[in-house]
């Protein structure tokens, strides 16, 4: 009996000590364990034009594709229309690269269609939902309070109209930017962001980069700044991309060394530290496609899945190993850049 | 023998315990990483009152049709995309890669296309244009990058004759770039 109690226990012993190590490994998220395959990656778009047609024919594309799609999907879509623009008679737009200036009103027009492409061709799928974010840029001169205010007043317009078509149950618009170092001060970027977030209530997407910030697993600091833009800070990086209140990071991931992911963490981690709370990191953007096509140095061209898998490592400490992670967090989406418009 | 056993069934005991502890710390571990934007985590102060303000404008349950033909839905044709013509004076990059002086836009052998003039921007003495070819519903290719055989600086675009683009660098220096053979002459 002694020896059957004995066995018995170690019978008991030995299944929890399997069924944890299995719960451990296949579970849990600790530093040492590898990251989940990534969700399908949706393409995001560097946009040139405001056509409705073209607008409605790329929306029907995604629609399509999730419907063929297993299961429910959960997408962002990044269509960037350039840097800032304000018109002679006050009005605001983007500049579409080498196409014609556009007013918020044509963008909003565009984007419209764009979901309600996606809405119907999504056809018996009722439950794939997209984030259709309208980007644009801290780059230039028309980067403005005003501009800020003007493009959320835009997406909270379009959302109104998905309410009022029976369409925001699968789609809904935000506010976006390619907010890059490089491209302006931190009080201008601010100003912006500032301007967006006084308007009521559409959420924000920064698309830009972290470009200076330390990748090393240490809080982002003072470092972060470019040789023309010196002076941004991970306060100010933070502030635009978490701290403003519309604010959540979709941050590029392109580079193979994963440098842009740690980046990430350490402002993640500066966030948690200094501001109290950890960044929300909504998702990888990467520009494998836009690559192939125009051709790119082969260090900056991640696929979607390796930007994600990079962006996920880093946040859930598999990076910079630490006994609890102060970033742990899902990473909700994948996307990349192309030049098909 | 009888303390052997109970030696045995003591570490056995601490086994089962430490092993249940981790099952239960790996599967509240895999609650919170696995939780997605509808239990968004520790949010900063002021954001869920702004998404909770958002939603509450919308999802009021009223779901349009969906009608089988799904171009019944699409737009009726808007006209053509509009592009700007003529030597442009706008230093927008088509990718953080390049710097752009300035561009062209215009038509050469029935199509638009538009000439960006600048450098790389890891080497502004490498001179380089970039041609993007677009169309008129207003899908473009991406921009093709072509370099000057020799490094004297970010170009710009001073004239145009037919397909042939008259550059210039802040030096002066002075490249022709032929649209129809995509060479530098």
């Amino acid at each position: 009996m002694r020896w059957f109690s004995s066995r018995r226990a170690r019978g008991i012993g030995a299944a929890l000590a399997i069924a944890a190590a299995g719960a451990a490994i296949g579970l849990a998220p600790t530093p040492a364990l590898a990251a989940p395959a990534p969700p399908p990656y949706t393409t995001s778009r560097y946009m040139q034009h405001v056509n409705t047609q073209r607008h409605y024919d790329l929306g029907c594309a995604l629609g399509t594709r999730d419907k063929n799609l297993p299961g429910t999907q959960g997408d962002v879509v990044i269509l960037h229309y350039f840097k800032p623009v304000r018109f002679a008679d006050g009005t605001y737009g983007a500049d579409l690269l080498g196409g014609a200036d556009a007013r918020t009103s044509a963008i909003a027009a565009a984007a419209r269609e764009f979901a309600r492409g996606y809405y119907i061709c999504t056809g018996s799928d009722t439950t794939s939902a997209l984030k259709l974010a309208i980007g644009t840029s801290n780059d230039g001169s028309a980067v403005t309070y005003a501009h800020g205010r003007a493009w959320s007043q835009m997406i909270q317009s379009i959302n109104n109209w998905l309410t009022a078509s029976g369409f925001d149950t699968q789609v809904d618009a935000v506010g976006a930017s390619d907010i890059e170092l490089g491209w302006n001060t931190p009080s201008v970027s601010r100003a912006w962001v500032d301007g967006f977030s006084s308007y009521c209530c559409p959420s924000f997407y920064d698309y830009g980069d972290a470009a200076g910030c330390r990748y090393d697993g240490r809080p982002a600091g003072d470092e972060c700044g470019t040789s023309r833009y010196p002076t941004w800070t991970a306060k100010d990086v933070w502030w635009v991309s978490y701290g403003a209140v519309a604010s959540y990071p979709l941050p590029q991931i392109y580079r193979t060394d994963g440098a842009m992911a740690k980046q990430w963490y350490g402002l993640s981690l500066y966030a948690k530290t200094v501001q109290g709370t950890a960044m929300w990191v909504m998702g990888s953007l990467t520009q494998s496609d836009a690559c192939r096509s125009a051709g790119c140095n082969s260090t900056v061209a991640n696929t979607p899945g390796q930007g994600w898998t990079q962006l996920w490592n880093a946040l859930n400490c598999k990076y910079f190993v630490s006994a609890t992670c102060p970033t742990a967090q899902p990473v909700l989406y994948s996307t990349d850049m192309s030049w098909t418009d | 023998m009888e303390d052997k056993d109970r030696s045995r069934r003591s570490t056995a005991i601490r086994i089962g315990s430490v092993a249940a502890l981790m099952l239960v710390a790996a599967t509240l571990a895999y609650r919170h990483v696995t939780a997605d934007a509808s239990s968004q985590g520790p949010l900063a102060p002021g954001k869920r009152e702004r998404l909770d303000t958002e939603a509450a404008s919308r999802g009021h349950g009223f779901r349009a049709p969906k009608p089988a033909d799904t171009s019944a839905g699409r737009p009726a044709y808007s006209g053509p995309v509009t592009w700007d013509t003529g030597i442009i004076a706008d230093d927008e990059p088509p990718t953080r890669d390049y710097v752009v002086r300035n561009r062209w836009g215009g038509n050469v052998e029935g199509g638009q296309v538009i000439v960006f003039a600048g450098a790389l921007a890891s080497d502004e003495t490498q001179g380089v244009v970039l041609v993007q070819r677009v169309s008129s519903d207003g899908a473009s290719s991406a921009p093709v990058p072509y370099q000057t055989s020799i490094r004297s600086g970010a170009l710009h675009v001073t004239s145009v004759q037919g397909p042939r683009i008259m550059l210039a660098t802040d030096t002066g220096t002075r490249f022709v770039f032929n649209l129809a053979s995509l060479r530098f002459e």
